[in-house]
């Protein structure tokens, strides 16, 4: 199957090193700490932190740091084929770990000690991305909620189909066959917390599909700035300073 | 570094070595970075201080719930009354409501000023009053550490057996107005 | 995250209904402000998402094609499921928030899916049969709850609803083999331009009257609905006739109370169906399937008769 058409675009009108439109908003569940949706293109999440706040269950407590806890889950009607799923299939479950230790990497753990930190996040649509799309919403979400942070984590995918490395995969493009590579990085730190991939591919594309979906996640980074910026700049204009 | 300016987490405020790290940062590789989203406050040092670095924190916008500490005067409902304890559900953080569920704890040592070898906490409290009380540890990892040993902290409301709100008489009595039967407590002087 | 009321909340709570006057300014029987935003799904047939103060839902109805259900070949399937997400509470987290969902469930198909006949549905089942026997859309209704204060199922009466009139069926051109032998042979039609809607006019609406002390309110915040002593939910359809009733709650109610209940439901119900058909002129199952976002600001003025009050 072509993905890219020989003026030199993707199935959907892109050109291979483009990201899908970006758009964010944040705190959308009042009775939350901490609360955002991230859009890349078709896919939706919306990610909410609860804390940080005691622990639930003293066995988990720890004395030294915060203890983080993730759950993903997906709506049924997120995907193309209706599906109901369960909260602990491995999918869910394997995801729900990727983000935690992204998120816990990120997080100055030290300085809540024998606090708890929920992040839960629900895709709302599913069209590609969603790893890179939820770890986005649950950066916006922490720092909606005031967690002192090392830095942000920006996440985005990369993949290589046509003899092409292409930026931020859609759906189509993801079930392509070809490599799937999601990276999260530090942007100022400039350090990789998360890197998957799957299949496989020669080491010199690996380097050229790699620095790809690090520059994607650079721009996701300074698309989430901007709207932190922002979202602080409101809440001063409606304190009435 | 330009002061008032908006900061998210990660950014780079400046050198460890030329400033202090306050809230809302910490240090990495002798820089001092934002860990919050707010805006960024440079205080000189105190004309006292030893070390004349001025401090540069991050203020973020959004409020938080409070969370009691240490110094700070809280009112509590008391719970539950032990021999040698009283337990009691923290509400307000000064004069603002908690969002979460605090828990303290008075110990017998901590009710009053003197005698305090000699108190008996079921004079002192009974389950549903309401307390002024003092942060005065963060406790163990169950409780807060209150104390009421101040004249205008201790029982602020209390129901008597008729159920009606008490008026204090003394600082150890509160009276019933309508059966007009007198029950001891710890009461605190309101001012 | 509601550290349990205070006894002064409490009063507070019971003495602003019993005065006609709510913490948020609302008299007993009015709802809080709305929006409703229509194909907010791109991947579903039918879609909606309504902000109801701080309850947040989102409806989605999706179509397949399957085969009619067993002893009732000319008619189509109608499911309903609801999910609690955690972001509305941390308590509905793994399986925490189980119990709700299907209470949710139950009360909603009860209100659309009519008898285990489908006669009484709140869609005409028949209409979504497409070659008897063999084929026939099936419906999927999914509910999800993303943040909660209070009235979940008149909100996600609403949102159904909505994404019901929202969806758009694809057409089906059938090929051949009608012939009771043959096994069907179908294409579905690639051109957007081309579907159906469905008849929604019959599909009821859900409002839920909460008592607190003497009074009874509509649209209860979540604070008030810990207060409650009795809630009946009732759903009222256009022709004004109950297609549902849910009454939970430990206290019993007097019979004339009840009854005065449901016609006060059936007032409510109409300037909800009104509300609704009118934002329903602003979006349309179309091929973009743009969102359509329709805010109902002036639906706080508007009493249980309609009428815009001072």
């Amino acid at each position: 199957m072509d993905f890219i058409s020989p003026e030199g675009l993707r199935l959907d009108g892109r050109r291979p090193l483009e990201l899908r439109q970006l758009q964010a908003e944040i705190g959308v569940v009042e009775k939350a700490d901490g609360s955002a949706t991230f859009e890349m293109g078709n896919t939706k999440v919306i990610a909410v932190v609860y804390g940080p706040r005691e622990v639930q269950s003293r066995s988990q407590q720890q004395h030294d740091q915060a203890l983080v806890r993730c759950e993903y889950s997906m709506a049924s009607f997120s995907t193309g084929d209706r599906r109901r799923r369960g909260k602990g299939d491995r999918r869910a479950t394997e995801l729900s770990l990727v983000i935690r230790q992204t998120m816990e990497a990120a997080i100055l753990t030290n300085l809540l000690p024998r606090s708890q930190i929920d992040i839960f996040v629900q895709v709302l649509q599913a069209d590609g991305g969603t790893r890179a799309c939820c770890i986005n919403a649950a950066t916006l979400a922490l720092a909606d909620a005031g967690i002192p942070m090392r830095d942000i984590v920006a996440s985005c995918a990369a993949g290589y189909l046509n003899s092409t490395p292409i930026l931020d995969l859609n759906y189509l493009e993801d079930s392509g066959g070809g490599p799937d590579l999601t990276v999260a990085l530090f942007p100022k730190l400039d350090k990789v917390s998360l890197l998957q991939m799957d299949s496989k591919i020669p080491l010199d594309v690996f380097e050229k599909v790699m620095n790809l979906a690090s520059e994607g996640a650079k721009a996701v980074a300074q698309f989430i700035r901007e709207k932190l910026m922002e979202n602080t700049k409101q809440l001063v204009l409606a304190k009435g300073r | 570094m330009n002061a008032n300016e908006y900061r998210t987490p990660g950014e780079v405020l400046g050198w460890a070595s030329e400033y202090v790290a306050g809230g809302g940062t910490y240090v990495w590789n002798q820089k001092v970075c934002a860990s919050v989203v707010g805006i960024a406050r440079i205080t000189p040092a105190a004309a006292t201080a030893e070390d004349q670095k001025p401090t540069i924190e991050v203020i973020r916008e959004k409020e938080r719930g409070p969370v009691p500490e240490p110094g700070t005067v809280v009112t509590a409902k008391i719970t539950k009354l032990m021999p040698r304890q009283a337990a009691a559900a923290i509400v307000c953080v000064g004069p603002k409501a908690v969002r979460e569920k605090f828990t303290g704890i008075i110990r017998q040592q901590d009710v009053r000023a003197t005698e305090i070898d000699k108190v008996d906490m079921p004079t002192s409290f009974r389950p549903g009053d309401i307390v002024r009380a003092e942060v005065i540890s963060l406790g163990d990892s169950r409780a807060y550490y209150l104390s009421t040993a101040k004249n205008e902290l201790g029982v602020v409301s209390a129901t008597s057996d008729a159920g009606a709100a008490m008026v204090p008489v003394s600082w150890q009595e509160m009276q019933c107005p309508i059966t007009g039967q007198r029950e001891p407590r710890k009461v605190a002087k309101v001012v | 995250m509601v550290v349990g009321l205070s006894a002064a909340e409490k009063v507070y709570i019971a003495g602003g209904i019993a005065a006609d006057i709510r913490g948020d300014g609302r008299g007993r029987h009015q709802f809080r402000e709305f929006n409703i935003d229509t194909s907010v799904i791109p991947q579903a047939n039918g879609s909606a998402r309504i902000c109801l103060g701080g309850t947040d839902v989102i409806a989605s109805v999706k179509a397949e094609l399957s085969v009619p259900p067993p002893g009732r070949p000319n008619h189509g399937k109608l499911e309903i499921s609801v999910e609690c997400s955690p972001t509305a509470a941390p308590e509905f987290e793994g399986r925490g928030g189980e119990e709700l969902s299907m209470d949710l469930s139950r009360a909603l198909q009860r209100s659309f899916l009519g008898g285990t006949s489908g006669a009484g549905a709140a869609i005409d089942l028949a209409a979504l049969s497409i070659v008897e026997g063999k084929l026939c859309w099936a419906l999927y209704i999914d509910g999800l709850v993303l943040s909660s204060d209070g009235n979940l199922l008149d909100a996600l009466s609403i949102a159904m609803k909505a994404a019901l009139s929202n969806c758009g069926l694809p057409k089906v051109e059938i090929i051949g083999g009608t012939s009771p032998e043959e096994e069907p042979d179908y294409e579905l039609s690639g051109n957007p331009e081309e579907f159906t809607r469905l008849e929604t006019s019959l599909v009821p609406v859900i409002v839920t009257l909460t008592k607190v002390g003497k009074h009874y309110i509509v649209d209860a915040t979540a604070e008030e609905e810990s207060q409650m002593t009795a809630a009946v939910s009732v759903a009222v359809n256009k022709k004004g006739s109950v297609c549902g009733l849910t009454k939970r709650g430990g206290t019993g109610l007097d019979t004339s109370v009840l009854l005065d209940m449901i016609s006060v439901a059936k007032r409510h119900s109409a300037v909800l169906r009104r509300a609704l058909a009118f934002a329903g002129l602003f979006s349309s199952p179309n091929v973009e399937k743009r969102p359509v976002s329709f805010c109902l600001l002036l639906f706080r003025r508007l009493d249980a008769n309609g009428c815009r009050t001072k």
